[in-house]
């Protein structure tokens, strides 16, 4: 059961406000907000469009510059621009194996925009980096990130602030969905309000 | 023999000087050889090339040939299978050795599974490097790519895309949708 569903089962129909605060903390919030927002990619990465000014292949890397590199998806469910974008195949970390030509890494660096546009759950986060790793499952983007999420269970697009956050694209079914790490480390998180359910009619 | 002889002992000692009229200038060899296989070897005798050609005109020097209808096979060090043109027009200067190709030319690499056409690309052993221009269009294994210009070195190792238009390209679905590995 995540946060707004809890919420709603609490028959939270003001507005609430959770702003979680931590100074030198890690706050990990398990299956929070919008994870489906990224978690669109999990199960793929390609196959992806690329423009740029200059791409440099590269010992089974391509290295995107100039002109603002743009990073997206053919299906149009997320966009990346940052000032260098960086595309690993067959380098998944140590000891992982994946075929030479596969997505290994994918980093951006230099005011990275990540857009997740999948219908009726979309985000828009700003970081200085953000690294796909394909072997962890993972986008982190560190460095100072600031963003909204939004989902339709939300009342209004909800502010991400962090040093760090992660995001599982692909979670096991019990695991961390999405990690925000910071000094402090922000979300608001505002659940739309829930219709009145009647009552059960009674007998007699 | 006899009039020399005559003439000289009648004493027509005046002495003339032969004007020598101008010898037209000779025609340029030019070589044209037809439907032909060429290898062009350098200096030490190590093929740098093998050209089959439609036509080939070589030049006096026959460093120099001018080839229509060209498949180019360019040789590595120990004669390999470096990289392969085809191309309409060619120029291959073995003194130099530098091919030109142009009119639109797909170049492919077996080694390292890149190909690609260009409407011109230039082959320089010395530099080590190959370049292209003109839409660029070609693919690698993992995706396709379109750009104004290409340089890289003779195998391929370091490839840089760019160009006014800049650089367009997709990386490979079936790359991407590898396993994790996990």
């Amino acid at each position: 059961m995540n946060l707004l569903t809890s919420a709603a089962a609490a028959k939270v129909n003001m507005k609430n406000r959770i702003r979680t605060t931590a100074l030198c903390a890690t706050v990990c919030l398990m299956a929070v907000v919008s994870s489906a927002a990224f978690a669109q990619q999990a199960q793929r990465i390609g196959p992806l469009k690329v423009t740029a000014g200059e791409i440099v292949f590269k010992k089974n890397q391509w290295t995107l510059s100039g002109n603002r590199p743009h990073l997206f998806a053919v299906d149009g469910s997320f966009d990346v621009r940052a000032d260098r974008i960086v595309v690993d195949f067959a380098s998944a970390g140590k000891g992982v194996k994946i075929s030479k030509d596969s997505i290994g890494t994918v980093t951006a660096t230099g005011s990275v925009e990540f857009v997740s546009k999948k219908p009726g759950q979309s985000a828009q986060v700003r970081a200085p980096k953000a690294v796909y790793s394909q072997a962890e499952g993972t986008l982190v983007l560190s460095g100072g990130v600031k963003g909204t999420v939004s989902d339709p269970s939300l009342a209004e697009p909800t502010p991400i602030t962090a040093d760090r956050l992660t995001v599982w694209l692909d979670p096991p079914e019990d695991g961390p969905r999405l990690k925000i790490e910071g000094s402090p480390a922000e979300i608001r998180v505002t659940p739309k309000e829930q219709p009145e359910q009647d009552q059960p009619a009674t007998k007699g | 023999m006899a009039l020399v002889l005559v003439c000289a002992a009648a004493g027509c000692g005046t002495k003339t000087v032969l004007k020598k009229e101008p010898r037209p200038p000779r025609p340029p060899v030019d070589i044209v050889v037809k439907n032909s296989e060429t290898v062009q070897e350098d200096t030490a005798g190590k093929p740098m090339w093998r050209i089959s050609a439609r036509e080939i005109r070589a030049s006096e020097a026959a460093t120099t040939l001018q080839v229509k209808g060209a498949s180019v096979v360019v040789l590595g060090p120990g004669g390999q299978d470096r990289m392969r043109l085809v191309c309409p027009n060619l120029v291959a200067n073995g003194a130099a050795k530098r091919l030109e190709a142009s009119g639109g030319v797909s170049a492919s690499s077996a080694e390292n599974g890149i190909s690609f056409k260009a409407e011109r690309i230039e082959v320089d052993l010395p530099a080590n490097r190959v370049t292209a221009s003109g839409g660029v269009e070609g693919s690698n294994p993992q995706g396709r790519f379109q750009a104004g210009t290409l340089e890289s070195d003779l195998k391929f190792e370091v490839v840089r895309l760019g160009g006014a238009g800049g650089v367009r390209a997709t990386i490979n679905p079936a790359a991407g949708s590898q396993g994790k590995g996990r």
